[in-house]
């Protein structure tokens, strides 16, 4: 083997374990999201908080759902005011370990661990009135237990071209590091779509919707028998300001 | 025979002086009012009873002026029509309390509407005159959380107004 292929049979080497336990290591998804805070629309949480931050949590719910669902809920929430009822709902979130992932003024969405969905959305209906809900679950175990499978084949592919690449002569060793590179990235992308799954099973998906209650302007022909008294409104007092420019202006 | 003149063309001091009495005399008293710190106030004319308007940067709104206390009535009663007749009209009613108006007692009912998207808090302060016969009425309106930012200030420009 000349100077070059070993180089690059080092190198491969040095990166194996980081790609061979991808799992571990899959950058942009965080490994124990939790503790978004409360923050401004268009916020988005942070993914990984202070390891000591971490308020006690309620105990799992008792739901009874088989290990491996995926929850997704979504609800149109009747609310006064909605900045209000979204700093509840943040911290509610807070309460059982998940966090917000979205919030604009229209709506929310939290990440909430699975064990505990059922109180957080049983949460909800205490700070609206539930105008529309839609709970759907996913038992994403077998598709877990097939890329586990195919990532443990994966690996074991992969140590078996390392054998290989050690006995190779010049005119198979690219051969080889390409079919390697291949391998790895496949690994990766295995192991990533493992922890998304994970990801999914282990934190419920809660998608709540703002809806106001009825606003209706005030009436400007509410008429009462004093007549300075329907003198007195907004509107009323707007028009007394013309678009004039006041003094220090 | 030559027929006399009735009387000498007035000096116009004695007009503006009589006018100024009779002004007085309608019971358009003059008040005492300024504006709210870090509003701006707009172009007052010179008669001491014409409103005063003042608009802060973000769009608060603040004006006083004087009504006619017709029917004759006190501070209660008004009080309690106010309250009614903007009940009525579809405002919410967050506070009513009494508030000092330049050593008078005045009352003030703070309200809370939408304006299109948005929540407006909307004040209404009165006193009545020493005789009793003109009201004078300060008005705060504006976006919500702007208002409460300049909450105090209001305040504080509601109690240097008065007669």
């Amino acid at each position: 083997m000349n100077a070059i292929p070993l180089f690059f049979c080092a190198a491969l080497s040095a990166s194996l374990p980081a790609a061979a336990q991808g799992i571990q290591q899959m950058p942009g998804i965080p490994q124990t999201p939790k503790a978004g805070t409360s923050g401004t629309p268009k916020d988005v949480a942070p993914a990984l908080p202070a390891a000591n931050a971490q308020p006690p949590l309620s105990p799992p719910d008792s739901a009874g759902r088989p290990p491996g669902i995926a929850i997704t809920f979504f609800c149109v929430l009747q609310v006064e005011e909605s900045e209000k009822a979204a700093r509840d709902l943040i911290a509610m979130a807070d309460s059982l370990g998940g966090w917000f992932m979205r919030r604009s003024k229209s709506d929310l969405e939290f990440r909430v661990p699975s064990a505990r969905a059922d109180s957080f959305i049983a949460g909800l209906a205490r700070l609206g009135v539930m105008m529309d809900r839609n709970l759907s679950t996913e038992s994403l175990e077998a598709e877990r237990g097939e890329l586990t499978s195919r990532l443990k084949a994966r690996r074991g592919m992969l140590q078996d071209y390392y054998a290989v690449l050690k006995e190779s002569g010049d005119s198979t060793v690219f051969t080889i590091q390409n079919e390697i590179v291949n391998l790895q990235t496949e690994i990766e992308q295995t192991a990533g779509q493992i922890q998304k799954l994970e990801d999914r099973m282990a934190y419920a998906r809660v998608t709540v919707a703002f809806r106001f209650f009825e606003r209706a302007a005030p009436l400007t022909t509410a008429e009462s028998r004093f007549g300075w008294l329907n003198r007195l409104d907004l509107p009323s007092l707007m028009k007394r300001f013309p678009y004039a420019n006041p003094k220090g202006f | 025979m030559r027929i006399p003149r009735a009387s000498k063309r007035p000096k116009p001091g004695a007009v503006l002086a009589a006018l100024a009495a009779a002004w007085a005399l309608a019971g358009c008293a003059a008040f005492q009012a300024s504006p709210p710190e870090g509003f701006a106030q707009y172009p007052r004319s010179r008669v001491s009873s014409s409103p005063l308007r003042a608009s802060s940067p973000d769009g608060i709104l603040f004006t006083v002026r004087t009504e006619k206390n017709d029917p004759p009535a006190d501070l209660g009663f008004w009080r309690e029509a106010l309250k009614n007749r903007m009940g009525h009209a579809g405002y919410r009613v967050v506070g009513d309390t009494v508030c000092p108006m330049l050593g008078s007692q005045g009352s003030l009912l703070k309200l809370a509407a939408p304006m299109g998207n948005q929540d407006y808090f909307y004040w209404i302060a009165f006193t009545l005159s020493p005789s009793g016969k003109r009201i004078l009425v300060a008005e705060a309106a504006g976006e919500s959380k702007r208002f409460l930012a300049r909450e105090e200030d209001i305040r504080k420009a509601i109690a240097n107004s008065g007669f």
